[in-house]
């Protein structure tokens, strides 16, 4: 619905629409030398600086002498173009479209006999500064994290890579929340076919609300029943900056602090900014170790158990022995006794992550060693139960992206091992191999160079090569323009 | 569809449902047996539990004994008798008397190796004139558990070679000649010298210093030691370095490489006329020692070759022309 030019009844549908919102300030106004220009002044005193409209909006709209120009057209350009003070001035006749605008911090002026309303850029924010990165620490490289508010964040990506060719596209998500995101990539790395089926699937759905960007993740994803991550997360802008120099899409939405990066790779859950600002023998030394946790993280409990229900003669007699020792007086199977305690474990991890930090430490405390030593004092569990669980959780927090994958994984292992052994353990990892190998991020192969063995595919995902050995962009996700590195002439 | 029909296979044409708890079985170290009067009387050493952490060493064992009309029929009573189900993936060591390895071996390696239970990896040693069992409540010094004690003397053989170890499956291979260790009581387990299988039928002993010559000359180990070699009224004792045989026209050169192992000697050994009085005497008891084991009933085990005795004297310092 367009406005009338009526301003009256401009007035009326505006408050019409806008009933019962006590935030919404409407000053009427006239011009002090003529009487051509009259109307009000709308804004949203939550998301604006009223001290701004005072001084730049409402007093240029009442003291400036207008009396020369008599004719309305001349009128409505002067207001836009000399009168209002503000860096951004849009014309909008669709009043729905006004009031998103209003709602966003724009001031909307309406004249009478203007069949549209200006909207002036009035914008501030209530919003946290820029801080440290909470999930993604590093001891080297930069120490910002993304913040809640996107102009911010985009502020933040522009700093990173300061070349017309970095584009931003804002879209509009949510019906009722009218939530802005914005398309990031640079042009000429990211492939026009990625843009574009990202775009359509963001269209491809009509939700409430997007009030974070893990909304979006679930929206996107290429498989969505998979535990799998097929869309990256980070609150990092350096490491938003590198996939997009790989031709990677980031999307960024107003009231997150997160990022998503698209197509996202297993590879790269085990891939850390830090890995890129350190030598490269550590980095790898490093890289590694995440492997090796990711493995031991969702083998230990489901091996463990195959060995000592089923396969004892694996076991050396000594360990053997000790294990029988100490579960002499166990009341439970040591399945169950297996299961008790990662969940237990899940449970003082979450209590941990939802309380506040000083509290938080003190469940660690009666979680991990008053509890695990008294469960171990009164039997009820056994005491390498407890080391097995507790391996379990160092390993995981090596690589923190793949908490779900990893618990869910250790779960399914855990249940095969209980029921078959090695050799249930044996058809796990080969159905979740073949699952892994069947997923796509946007039509990027999941696994991509986890298992082609090329040199230049290995240099960064079991290895960090030297950057002068990476002279190439993966090629799985930028075909064209591959070279990211060559020597001057 | 039919492929998704092989996930179900995949579950239920295992043989891995035998999930059992740790603590519901008796782990079985070793086991001896013996045939008296008629029928087979078997003891097995488990472990024993006492659910505070302890060492292998330290840890106690219990005997069970059972008897029966075979070994299979002994050995299930006596799981009625130990109350618990027997775990035998962790046998180190079988011990059978004189009589079951002269008159049943066939019968009792039979079952052993249909046992899916038991690994083909276990040592075997026969008891010298006294039951099996008996060594099974034999006194050990140090250990506690009679198998872990024997079995580690058995893993350890190679400096010594008095005895060969001879594991379950090396019966097969060996064939139709196998030593295996010998032990007799004593103040404590002696293992000296082996028992000679031949077809599947113990045959004979050897003594601990027969046993080394036997080893060398059937090229199954390569060194050695050569304890009483005498020479001007003084007893030396060499090592034996290294052996090479060489087969020609049904006689066999032997070169030893030996080294002398006491450093206070009566003798001058830096000129060649004592090098070569030790070297020949050397030979000589080599030779001595392949006599006595050829008079013995068993005495084709080295073969209907003569065997050509050729010592060489290492690290004298001395150079020969």
């Amino acid at each position: 619905m367009n406005f009338t030019g009526n301003l009256n009844l401009d007035i009326a549908e505006v408050k019409r629409l806008l009933a019962n919102d006590d935030t919404v300030v409407y000053r009427s106004f006239e011009n002090k030398y003529t009487s051509n220009l009259k109307g009000i002044v709308i804004f949203t005193e939550i998301l604006t600086g009223s001290a701004l409209i005072d001084r730049h909006i409402i007093s240029p709209l009442i003291n400036s002498d207008l009396r020369k120009i008599r004719q309305l057209p001349y009128l409505i350009d002067t207001v836009c173009e000399k009168i209002l003070e503000a860096n951004e001035v849009k014309r909008i006749p669709d009043i729905n479209e006004a009031l998103s605008s209003l709602l966003i911090g724009d001031t909307l002026i309406l004249l009478e006999g203007v069949p549209f309303a200006c909207a002036a850029n009035t914008k501030t924010y209530p919003a946290r500064s820029v801080s440290m990165p909470e999930t993604e620490n590093a001891i080297s490289g930069p120490k910002e994290a993304f913040c809640e508010v996107l102009v911010y964040n985009m502020g933040l990506l522009r700093r990173k890579v300061k070349n017309p060719k970095l584009k931003f596209k804002t879209l509009e998500v949510g019906k009722i929340t009218k939530t802005r995101i914005c398309l990031s990539y640079i042009e000429g790395l990211a492939e026009d076919a990625l843009i574009k089926k990202i775009e359509d699937r963001l269209n491809q759905y009509e939700i409430d609300a997007s009030l974070d960007s893990n909304y979006l993740a679930e929206l996107l994803k290429d498989t969505p029943y998979t535990p799998f991550k097929t869309i990256g997360t980070t609150e990092r802008p350096d490491v938003v900056a590198g996939k997009l120099l790989e031709g990677r899409v980031a999307i960024l939405c107003d009231g997150s602090p997160f990022a998503l990066t698209a197509p996202f790779l297993f590879m790269e859950n085990f891939q850390t900014s830090e890995d890129y600002y350190t030598n490269f023998y550590f980095a790898t030394f490093i890289r590694a170790l995440r492997y090796l946790a990711f493995f031991l993280s969702i083998s230990l409990p489901g091996l463990y158990i195959a060995l000592i229900a089923f396969h004892k003669e694996m076991i050396p007699l000594t360990l053997l022995l000790s294990i029988v020792n100490s579960r002499d007086a166990v009341p439970f199977p040591a399945v169950l006794e297996m299961v008790m305690l990662l969940i237990l474990f899940d449970l003082l991890r979450e209590a941990g992550l939802r309380l506040p930090k000083p509290v938080g430490g003190t469940i660690g405390t009666v979680g991990g060693i008053v509890l695990g030593q008294s469960i171990v004092s009164a039997r009820i569990v056994s005491a390498e139960m407890i080391i097995i669980v507790a391996l379990c959780a160092i390993t995981s927090f090596l690589t923190p992206k793949l908490d779900i994958e990893i618990i869910l994984s250790r779960f399914f292992l855990l249940f095969l091992c209980a029921t078959l052994g090695i050799y249930g353990y044996s058809i796990g990892l080969i159905i979740l191999f073949v699952h892994m190998s069947s997923l796509n991020s946007f039509d990027v192969p999941f696994l991509s160079y986890q298992t082609a063995m090329k040199t230049q595919n290995a240099k960064d995902v079991y290895l960090r090569a030297p950057w002068w050995l990476m002279f190439r962009r993966p090629k799985a996700i930028q075909k064209k323009n591959v070279t990211r590195l060559r020597r001057k002439d | 569809m039919k492929r998704l029909l092989l996930i179900p296979l995949l579950f239920t044409l295992c043989s891995c449902w035998d999930y059992t708890e740790p603590v519901a079985q008796n782990y079985v170290l070793g086991f001896s047996v013996d045939y008296i009067d008629d029928e087979f009387d078997v003891c097995i050493e488990t472990v024993k539990v006492t659910g505070e952490p302890q060492s292998l060493s330290a840890s106690d064992g219990i005997i069970i004994e059972s008897r029966g009309v075979s070994i299979f029929d002994a050995v299930r009573d006596a799981i009625v008798l130990a109350g618990k189900k027997l775990y035998w993936g962790h046998v180190k060591v079988i011990i059978l008397s004189e009589t079951v390895a002269k008159e049943h071996l066939h019968s009792v390696v039979d079952v052993i190796s249909r046992s899916p239970d038991i690994y083909s990896n276990v040592n075997l040693a026969v008891s010298r004139n006294c039951l099996a069992r008996d060594v099974m409540y034999g006194k050990t010094p140090g250990e506690s558990m009679v198998s872990v004690y024997i079995s580690s003397i058995i893993e350890n053989e190679e400096p010594s070679h008095r005895f060969k170890s001879v594991e379950l499956w090396q019966l097969k291979r060996d064939f139709p000649y196998t030593l295996i260790p010998a032990i007799s009581i004593g103040e404590h387990l002696l293992i000296d010298g082996c028992g000679v299988i031949e077809n599947c039928s113990m045959t004979g002993y050897l003594t601990g210093t027969e046993t080394q010559i036997a080893t060398l000359l059937t090229n199954s180990t390569l060194g050695g030691y050569l304890p009483c070699v005498k020479v001007d009224n003084a007893t030396l004792s060499l090592e034996i370095l290294h052996t090479r045989l060489a087969n020609s026209n049904g006689s066999c050169r032997v070169d030893m490489q030996v080294a002398l192992l006491n450093s206070d000697l009566p003798i001058d050994t830096k000129t060649v006329s004592s090098q070569d009085k030790i070297e020949r005497a050397a030979e000589a008891v080599v030779k001595e020692q392949i006599d006595i084991i050829r008079s013995k009933p068993f005495g084709k085990i080295l073969g209907h070759q003569d065997y050509d005795i050729h010592v060489t004297l290492n690290n004298t310092g001395l150079k020969r022309g």
